[in-house]
C-alpha cells in the first residue's frame, strides 16, 4: 500500500465521523468525505509531504461539511432535521437517538455552532490534544479551550435541566 | 478510582481543565459500574461519546485512485464517440489534412478537454457508454463500407 493510501485508510473513519457530526446526515457526510478524497487525490504529492496530513484532511473535511451545511440551510431542509437525525437504521446514531437520554444529548450537540461541536467531537470522540485540534480546525488554542469548556458546560446544563443529573 | 477523586475530576472536566489521560480515567470510572450515587446519572454522557466513536465510514468511501480504471474506460468511450463524430462528419473516404481542410484540422486538434468533468464512476454505466459508443462507431463504419461498394458498382456500370 502506498503512503497516500495508508494515510487515507488511517483517517477515513475519523473524517466520516467529523463530517457526520457537522452535517448530521449519513448520505451528506459520505458525500463530504468523498469530495475531500477527490480533492486530496489531486494534491496527493503535496499531502504526503506534509508534517501532519491527517490534520490537513480533517481541516478540509470540516470546511467542506460546513459549506454543505450552509447550502442545506439555504435549501431550508436541514435545520429541522437536528431533532430527528436521518441515518441508516443500524448505525449507532440511530440507536443513540432511540434512547431518550442519549437522544437529548445528541440533539443538544446538533444545536451547537459547527465549530463548537467540531471541537467537542475531536476531543471526546477522537481523543485529540488541544494543539492537534487547533491544527485540524484552524482555530486558536484559546478558542479550542473556550469551545470545549462552553460545550461541556452546555451538556451539563442540559443534563441538569432534564433532571438527568442532580446538582 | 476513588469516588472523591472522580468527583474532583468531573468538576475539572466540565471546566475544560482535564488532560486526555485524566479523561480516560474518568471514562473508565463510569464504565466500571461502581459509581457514587451523586454521579450516578452522568454515565449517559460518556456512553454517548463511546457510541459515537464506534461509527465507521461506509465501505463505499475509499481512496480515489482505485477508480482510475473507470476513468480510462470513460476516456475510451469518449474517444470512440469522437472517432464516430469525425467519421460521420467527413465521410468514410475523406482524408483529413492540416493544410487542405482547416476546419477539420481544427477539430482534429481540439483544445485540451477536462475529462474529469465527464468521469463515469459507476462501472456498469461506464461499460454501457463504451459499448454503445463502439456499437455506433461500428454501425457507421459498416455504412461507409456499403457506401463504397455501391459507389464502385456504379463506377463499373458507368465504365461498361
Amino acid at each position: 500500500m502506498d503512503h497516500y493510501s495508508s494515510i487515507i485508510t488511517s483517517v477515513r473513519d475519523r473524517l466520516y465521523r467529523l463530517a457526520l457530526r457537522v452535517v448530521n446526515d449519513a448520505d451528506e457526510a459520505e458525500d463530504v468525505v468523498q469530495d475531500v478524497l477527490v480533492k486530496s487525490w489531486k494534491k496527493r504529492d503535496q499531502i504526503v509531504s506534509l508534517d501532519n496530513p491527517p490534520a490537513w484532511l480533517m481541516r478540509m473535511t470540516k470546511h467542506q461539511a460546513i459549506d454543505r451545511l450552509r447550502s442545506a440551510r439555504v435549501r431550508g431542509v436541514r435545520e429541522t432535521e437536528a431533532a430527528a437525525p436521518d441515518h441508516d437504521a443500524q448505525t449507532p446514531y440511530r440507536i443513540t437517538a432511540a434512547n431518550d437520554t442519549l437522544g437529548h444529548i445528541h440533539r443538544l450537540l446538533q444545536q451547537l455552532p459547527p465549530d463548537q461541536r467540531t471541537v467537542l467531537q475531536l476531543r471526546e470522540v477522537e481523543g485529540m490534544e488541544y494543539k492537534e485540534i487547533a491544527e485540524a480546525t484552524n482555530l486558536s488554542l484559546s478558542q479550542v479551550k473556550t469551545y470545549l469548556h462552553r460545550g461541556r458546560g452546555k451538556l451539563r446544563a442540559l443534563l441538569l435541566e432534564q433532571r438527568i443529573v442532580e446538582s | 478510582m476513588k469516588h472523591t477523586t472522580a468527583k474532583k475530576l468531573l468538576d475539572r472536566y466540565f471546566l475544560g481543565e482535564t488532560t486526555l489521560e485524566e479523561e480516560q480515567q474518568l471514562r473508565a470510572y463510569f464504565r466500571s459500574g461502581d459509581i457514587h450515587p451523586d454521579l450516578a446519572l452522568y454515565p449517559p454522557l460518556f456512553t454517548y461519546w463511546d457510541e459515537a466513536a464506534e461509527i465507521m465510514a461506509p465501505v463505499r468511501i475509499r481512496p480515489v485512485h482505485r477508480r482510475r480504471p473507470l476513468r480510462w474506460l470513460s476516456v475510451a468511450a469518449a474517444a470512440a464517440a469522437l472517432i464516430l463524430g469525425l467519421n460521420t462528419w467527413f465521410g468514410p473516404t475523406t482524408v483529413i489534412t492540416g493544410t487542405g481542410f482547416p476546419i477539420a484540422a481544427a477539430q482534429a486538434e481540439p483544445a485540451p478537454i477536462d475529462w474529469s468533468k465527464y468521469e463515469v464512476t459507476d462501472p456498469e454505466e461506464a461499460y454501457k457508454v463504451l459499448r454503445e459508443a463502439l456499437g455506433a462507431a461500428s454501425a457507421s463504419l459498416n455504412k461507409g463500407t456499403s457506401f463504397a461498394v455501391r459507389e464502385m458498382v456504379e463506377v463499373r456500370q458507368a465504365l461498361k
